[in-house]
């Protein structure tokens, strides 16, 4: 027998062990698999949705915001690919957050039945996220080769700013998940928090050159500042780097260690609340 | 001596300030199927909880050595939309089991939940007794060599409950898993469990084989008066409400006996009114109603009495269910309402040695 569970009252509240990580990997494959299964059924168009809706998004967003900003032709332009750019790493962080932050308390009936790794849910929504991103990444890749802006150095710089993306808005799911077992208020809030957060992130434009302190400060500490400029620099090669894009980007790491450590801390007591 | 697969060490939870389980020590070996018996709140399911790793313990340890599958509730949890056979593997994923090792077990699940021919229909358009059925069907053939199983046999029509305890007598045992098993009824815990635990307040309070510990859970349990639930736990329409039961102290195998119900409440219609006799460990044993037996006593009446002329019991405990109906109507129902204790009597003049208590019926033989 090679399984061997050894669990003593003592054990600090932070250790997992082996064997529920290769659970959870299966447990969030699974799930993944079972909302990607769902998504089409009963609509016609099916797996074609996941390529109109990034082209549907970029082109509508940039033709109103460009009306708004009343940008000439050659501003339309650089606006588009700016927008075009940063937007698929959005969605996808926006997604994990959106999805994965309620994915215990929609999935109640089985989390207090059943003793897998909690960040598995939201793993699986990740995953699901991963596979919209990458399809609208190759749209807006055919695109930018076509237009002949997209930077060569796009194939090495993604896989990093996509990897930035998921850890941190699995920090912020596992940290507002955590939270949502005992106070589901988070869950209400959250669709008018994202909804600010776009507006405030610099998604469509590149990010202001704001000064280190008040409204500035908290401005630099929104991951996804590093995410849409991170973007922008692999696809476009841009690259009005800051000193305080570090600080985006540490918050990030640091809100996936905050998130995990506060969705464990909480594991042991999830079948008590829920 | 086989291998111990579950060992724990003055294992303890506490829940909201309590302790709902304490200095619990417990060992189970390979091919053992164990018994948990108590009160509901005596610490059974808190056990469980524990051992399946959705508790953390506040103290003691325990040491799991093989693989377990849960069977916590094997009803719920599928998805309506995707198909029976993408249930399962999404349930396998839960215990960490592969999509390969659920697809060969899942032919064999299929056939005995019958619905073999539906595996690829979306689950809701199962009837819940065919999700039911899968449920436990799956559970059962888990290639899993320790099982945590609670209330499983509460599931499905009687013939399928029947067929699961068959199955679970059968094969489990001959397949050496371990299993840890609660249940709510004490005839199955005496059918399939080798030893038992009873537990109350948290406390191991005694162990042993089944027939000797389920014997004298019963003792304690029947000595204890018993308080009826108020009208407002209590389940039917609350038209009419029971008020009392009187019944007579001294039955008697052969003997006449008696049962007065009486209620209240503003009820307009038909009275039924239902006694279900059942053995202590819950089993049912016959009924006596008012309606079948051809009164049609008006809700009105406040009460009614049953007589028996010759009590077809042999000698024992058993208890008393009553429910009230109103044209077709349940109104009330008070389980274990009463305790009666039969003493030993002739039935038609003959002596019927029984070792444990049961109904007795009027019988010619050619």
């Amino acid at each position: 027998m090679s399984d061997v569970r050894e669990v003593h009252a003592s054990d600090p509240w932070w250790t997992l062990d082996h064997d529920s990580a290769r659970v959870g990997r299966r447990v969030a494959g699974a799930f993944a698999r079972r909302d990607i299964q769902l998504r089409y059924v009963q609509t016609r168009l099916g797996w074609l949705w996941a390529l109109i809706q990034p082209v549907a998004l970029i082109a509508g967003l940039t033709l109103v915001l460009g009306r708004v900003f009343g940008l000439p032709d050659e501003g339309l332009r650089q606006f588009g690919l700016n927008l075009a750019a940063a937007l698929p790493g959005w969605i996808w962080f926006q997604y994990i957050v959106s999805q994965g932050a309620p994915s215990l308390v929609h999935n109640q009936a089985l989390v207090v039945k059943s003793a897998f790794p909690r960040t598995a849910l939201p793993n699986a929504k990740a995953l699901v996220g991963l596979i919209d991103f990458a399809v609208a990444s190759v749209v807006v890749g055919t695109g930018l080769v076509l237009l002949d802006a997209a930077s060569p150095w796009a194939v090495v710089r993604l896989p990093l700013i996509a990897v930035f993306t998921a850890i941190s808005g699995l920090g912020w799911a596992y940290l507002l998940a955590a939270v949502s077992v005992r106070r589901r208020d988070v869950l209400s809030m959250l669709p008018v928090a994202l909804q600010v957060l776009f507006f405030v992130s610099p998604v469509a434009l590149p990010s202001a050159n704001f000064d280190l302190n008040g409204w500035g400060l908290i401005y630099w500490l929104n991951p996804a500042v590093a995410i849409a400029d991170g973007f922008r620099w692999a696809w476009l090669d841009w690259s009005v780097w800051q000193p305080a894009h570090a600080l985006s980007f540490a918050s990030g790491g640091i809100i996936f260690v905050v998130g995990l450590l506060s969705l464990r801390y909480q594991s042991r007591r999830i079948s008590e609340f829920l | 001596m086989s291998e111990v697969r579950i060992h724990a060490e003055n294992l303890g939870k506490q829940l909201g300030g309590r302790w709902a389980l304490r200095k619990l020590d417990l060992s189970v070996r390979a091919g053992e199927v164990v018994g948990i018996i108590g009160a509901n709140g005596a610490g059974k399911s808190t056990l469980l909880k524990t051992l399946s790793g959705l508790l953390h313990p506040d103290e003691g340890s325990y040491r799991i050595h093989g693989r377990m599958a849960s069977l916590l509730e094997v009803g719920t949890g599928f998805h309506p939309d995707l198909s029976g056979r993408e249930n399962a593997y999404l349930r396998g994923a839960l215990l960490g089991i592969t999509r390969s090792e659920i697809q060969q077990i899942l032919p064999v699940a299929a056939e005995f939940a019958g619905i073999s021919d539906r595996l690829d229909e979306p689950v809701k358009y199962y009837s819940s007794g065919m999700q039911v059925r899968l449920g436990f069907a799956l559970s059962a053939h888990l290639p899993a060599e320790i099982l945590l199983v609670d209330e499983v046999l509460a599931v499905g029509d009687a013939a399928f409950q029947a067929k699961s305890l068959d199955f679970m007598e059968s094969h489990w045992k001959s397949e050496g898993r371990s299993i840890l098993y609660v249940a709510h009824q004490l005839y199955t815990v005496r059918r399939i469990c080798d030893r038992v635990l009873w537990i109350e307040g948290g406390i191991l309070k005694m162990q042993g084989p089944a027939d000797e510990v389920c014997d004298a859970y019963i003792e304690r349990t029947m000595a204890q008066p018993i308080a009826w639930p108020s009208a407002a736990e209590r389940g039917g329409l609350g038209g009419i409400r029971a008020q009392q039961l009187d019944v007579e102290v001294d039955w008697t195998t052969g003997n006449p006996a008696s049962v007065r119900v009486v209620w209240n409440g503003s009820a307009h219609g038909t009275a039924d009114v239902r006694l279900s006799v059942a053995r202590s460990d819950g089993a049912p044993l016959t009924l006596w109603s008012s309606l079948q037996s051809g009164l049609n006593k008006p809700a009105e009446a406040g009460s009614a009495t049953v007589r028996i002329p010759e009590l077809a019991l042999s000698q024992g405990a058993y208890t008393l269910h009553l429910r009230l109906f109103v044209d077709g109507i349940l109104h009330d129902e008070v389980r274990d309402a009463a305790v009666i204790h039969v003493a030993h009597g002739l039935w038609r003049g003959q002596v019927y040695p029984t070792p444990r208590p049961m109904a007795l019926q009027e019988q010619h033989w050619i």
